[in-house]
């Protein structure tokens, strides 16, 4: 038993006599007073050495799947002698399934006049809050691309929707900078009270806020899987993740009901607005302001899920974006049916044959000849 | 509010700091200003929209109040030490004091309800008074009959808010197994948290007054402090009247000593949440709930973190109690002494969950008769008393059996006990290095096998996981199982180092800015390994 939890016991029992000798109890003070200032002092030290080399050295802990790529399109934006186009393509999950440039970006040049290279910013659980929030991230980041493609999710565009795709679990604020704050406190403050505290908590114990970049850098196995960012550490050089599987029919048949619970009440009950709209207004003027040349798209579909809209929904939807790429000069490139039913996994995400497909398509009939109209306008 | 909170640690820091800056004139008079103005502040902030807003628009406000830092709990402490610094104004800092400490505990228990803490209020106030009544009384008779009110109430209370849907739905369900239909329906009762231990805390302190053992205290903040000092409120440890009042009464000096002391236990109770309890739940919780989805060895790995989950939870909770009120001057008893380290059940009951097996020792099993009738009468008192041990625990059959099986193993231990008295080799070889440490583990495992109850939602549960101990298909454990490997490392290592007090020799002999070092690297740990998701304290339930 320590000398204090003596002194203390013996304090309880006789509190008029001396714990301890009078000399080793002031030596014992001195010396818990100078543990307890050098542990504050450590602690606060590590800290702040912490939060320094996040913030300057390894931009990747906070959020490493936008690192990673952003760490790609930069070099691909310094690269020499020849300057790729660039072309970027935000969206959600569709998108980060569904547009794989890295097998067919190649054959892409010859026809351009130079080298294409395109990225995928598609992001799982995202909408247009997260397209608006990656792309203001990009021009802080000083990256101004070619062509910027706007995958259009319509589920998302409902003002009664419950997919706030700003919600803690897929923008917790760990991975939020603080340039992103108002931007989301702006969309989201409703739903994320406490963001700007949290972020602080984050900012000032790294420790704490920062746990599970932090376990994942060190020893991902300490963490449970949900957790585990294995996948985004390794998003190749056009920032995709692995492509999906085919699943067996019982699997397709369960994911594809999975599906229909989630978006079918949101698309028979329709009504266009909220702020998945007022976020995706705001980026496409943002590209327009930049002269950034932008395009909509509606990424493919299957016949199952297409069946799930009512008439006067895709009409409300198809009128809105028409609307929003004639303001914008952004033409809107309708792909929901390209593709059939077995091409998907669960009647909206691509699988790794039919997204090569997909991209070849939207590479050849789309992407090429607005990199071409770009040339000759520069011309 | 929990320990492990942001806003805990805010809490405390501003009471701690009001508590021990208190007796000083000038910084009391700058507590009073301060908070006031603070108040003062939220107060037109607050109201001021919900006036503009028209007609005292509560929305207005509530919009207002949810822009507050901390969801307005600073304007709580603020009230609280606005509260504290006035009591040291008319009664001297001593009294303010106990006075601020009394307000705090109200607002950590009312953070949770506000109702309850008001409940908990009451039947405070009542125990005070029938305490005096106990003490002022000659007659046996009234005497009895005021610990008869007083114990009646209190167990009144408890079986209300724990026990009453429990023997509801059990009679429900045997009315329903035998065909018959019921017109009664369950109540929606939302049980007092921490209920269960300071239920036992009154009863031990008015029995104590009735047996003479402790006066019945005179100052009714300091009664009310005994009961709802926040520390202990919760999850305990079950303190004492004569062990704490001696203490509330004691004027108290700033002692860095004791704060380091604190600092150090209250380390070590995160440290167990964080690191060893919160972690081994993801080897648990999954198999607990779908026992029958697992493999044997996923099932025995979920049994062997259980066993740590609840060690790590439960005593890191006491160590941050213990520890926080080491830093407000206070003294609580040791609630666990390594019982893993136990060589048999009986052995294990003095190291687990002390304040509660001493509690149970002194107010039922002594007074049921004891060990003093004869073998059969002995045997019967330890299975009463362990049964409704379990009972204590929470209202379900699975902490019925809980507790019997205990009261079992102990009737087993005291049997071999004297089987072995008159054996000196089987004594010889049981206290030997390899027997004592076979012992430990025989102990350790007969232990962990009784929590599968303890833990399991239902019996059918419980039986399921037992069952499914020697499966050799399904699933593997929900995590790598590497993670258990070093916690059980980790937790082996600690315990080797403090059995010979190593660790107590180590910590005294490093240079104190080492140590400091040392405590911020535990703290870092700690904070790198706090789970995803906050998981409440297992005996916050009880």
């Amino acid at each position: 038993m320590s000398v204090a939890a003596v002194s203390a016991k013996h304090e309880e029992a006789n509190p008029k006599a001396p714990a301890v000798r009078p000399q080793r109890r002031r030596v014992r003070t001195r010396r818990s007073f100078v543990a307890l200032l050098c542990g504050v002092g450590v602690f606060a030290a590590f800290q702040v050495g912490l939060t320094a080399v996040i913030e300057i050295d390894m931009a990747d802990v906070r959020d490493p799947l936008y690192g990673r790529r952003l760490r790609f399109v930069q070099k691909s934006l310094h690269a020499e002698p020849a300057k790729p186009w660039t072309v970027l393509m935000l969206g959600t999950s569709r998108t980060l399934y569904g547009f794989l440039p890295g097998a067919t970006e190649k054959t892409w040049g010859e026809p351009a006049g130079r080298p294409v290279a395109a990225f995928n910013f598609g992001v799982s659980g995202g909408g247009p809050l997260t397209e608006l929030l990656i792309w203001r991230r990009l021009q802080q980041d000083g990256v101004r691309p070619d062509l910027v493609l706007v995958d259009v999710m319509p589920p998302l565009l409902c003002s009664q929707t419950t997919f706030p795709d700003f919600g803690a679990d897929h923008w917790p604020a760990a991975r939020l900078r603080w340039r992103d704050l108002a931007l989301v406190k702006r969309y989201a403050g409703a739903y994320r009270p406490g963001l700007r505290r949290d972020w602080l908590t984050g900012f000032t114990l790294p420790c704490y806020g920062q746990r599970c970049m932090l376990t994942n850098i060190v020893y991902p196995k300490l963490l449970p899987f949900a957790y585990r960012l294995d996948e985004e550490w390794n998003v190749d050089e056009c920032g995709g993740l692995t492509p999906l599987k085919a699943p067996t029919p019982e699997e397709r048949r369960r994911f594809t009901q999975m599906a229909r619970e989630a978006y079918e009440p949101f698309l028979t009950g329709f009504r266009l607005g909220g702020p998945g709209c007022d976020a995706l207004c705001e980026l496409m003027a943002s590209c327009r302001k930049e002269g950034v040349p932008a395009a909509l798209v509606f990424m493919p579909e299957a016949p199952s899920f297409r069946s799930w809209y009512s008439p006067e929904t895709l009409r409300d939807v198809r009128q809105f974006v028409t609307q929003l790429g004639r303001e914008n000069a952004a033409p809107v490139i309708d792909a929901r049916e390209w593709m059939t039913e077995d091409d998907f996994r669960d009647s909206n995400h691509l699988l790794k044959g039919a997204a090569n497909e997909f991209t070849d398509r939207l590479g050849r009939e789309y992407i090429l000849p607005l990199l071409r109209q770009q040339q000759e306008t520069r011309r | 509010m929990v320990f492990c909170s942001i806003e805990f640690l805010v809490f405390f820091l501003l009471v701690a700091a009001a508590y021990w800056t208190m007796p000083s004139r000038l910084v009391r008079a700058f507590l009073s200003l301060a908070s006031a103005a603070y108040l003062g502040y939220v107060g037109w902030f607050c109201l001021w929209p919900a006036y503009a807003a028209g007609a005292w628009r509560l929305d207005a406000f509530n919009v207002a109040w949810a822009t507050l830092p901390f969801n307005g709990e600073l304007f709580f402490v603020a009230a609280i030490v606005f509260f504290g610094a006035g009591m040291a104004w008319a009664f001297g800092p001593h009294r303010g004091r106990v006075w601020l400490l009394l307000a705090a505990s109200f607002y950590f228990y009312a953070s949770v309800t506000l109702w309850l803490a008001l409940l908990i209020f009451a039947s405070t106030i009542l125990d005070y008074f029938l305490a005096h009544g106990i003490q002022a009384l000659k007659t046996p008779g009234w005497r009895k009959a005021l610990v008869a009110v007083s114990v009646t109430a209190n167990l009144g209370l408890l079986c209300y808010f724990k026990y009453t849907n429990f023997f509801l739905g059990s009679i429900l369900t045997a009315l329903h197994r035998h065909g018959a239909a019921s017109s009664f329906h369950l109540l929606s009762i939302l049980a007092p948290l921490g209920i269960s231990f300071y239920t036992f805390e009154a009863i031990n302190y008015i029995v104590d007054v009735y047996r003479g053992r402790v006066r019945a205290e005179r100052n009714l903040a300091n009664f009310m402090l005994f009961i709802l000092f926040f520390p202990h409120l919760i999850a305990g440890p079950i303190v004492r009247a004569r062990d704490f009042l001696p203490q509330v009464r004691r004027r108290k000096r700033w002692d860095w000593m004791r704060v380091e002391l604190g600092a150090r236990f209250f380390l070590m109770g995160l440290f167990k949440k964080w690191f060893i309890a919160d972690r081994m739940a993801l080897f648990a919780d999954p198999v607990f709930q779908y026992p029958s989805n697992y493999s044997g060895v996923a099932i025995w790995m979920a049994v062997i973190a259980y066993a740590l989950e609840i060690y790590g939870d439960f005593s890191g909770y006491t160590d941050m109690a213990i520890g926080t009120a080491h830093m407000l001057g206070f003294h609580l008893a040791k609630n666990f002494d390594m019982p893993y380290l136990s060589a048999n059940v009986a052995e294990f009951w003095r190291r687990w969950h002390i304040s509660l097996s001493t509690w149970l020792r002194d107010y039922l099993f002594i007074p049921l008769g004891g060990s003093r009738g004869g073998k059969w009468q002995t045997c019967r008192n330890l299975l009463i008393t362990m049964t409704l041990g379990g009972l204590w625990h929470g209202a379900n059959w699975t902490f019925i059996i809980w507790g019997l099986l205990h009261g079992l193993l102990l009737i087993g231990h005291r049997q071999f006990h004297s089987f072995c008295e008159g054996r000196p080799l089987w004594r010889r070889v049981l206290q030997s290095g390899p027997g004592t440490a076979a012992r430990i583990l025989t102990t350790f495992l007969a232990v962990s096998l009784c929590w599968v109850f303890f833990r399991a939602q239902t019996f059918e549960n419980a039986t399921r996981m037992l069952g499914g101990l020697v499966r050799s298909h399904g699933m593997g454990s929900p995590m790598p199982a590497v993670g258990l490997y070093l916690t059980v490392g980790v937790v082996v290592i600690c315990h080797l180092l403090a059995r010979r007090n190593l660790w107590q020799r180590i910590v005294e002999r490093l240079p104190a800015p080492v140590l400091g070092a040392g405590y911020a690297l535990v703290l870092a740990l700690c904070l790198l390994f706090a789970p995803m998701t906050e998981k409440p304290f297992i005996y916050f339930q009880f």
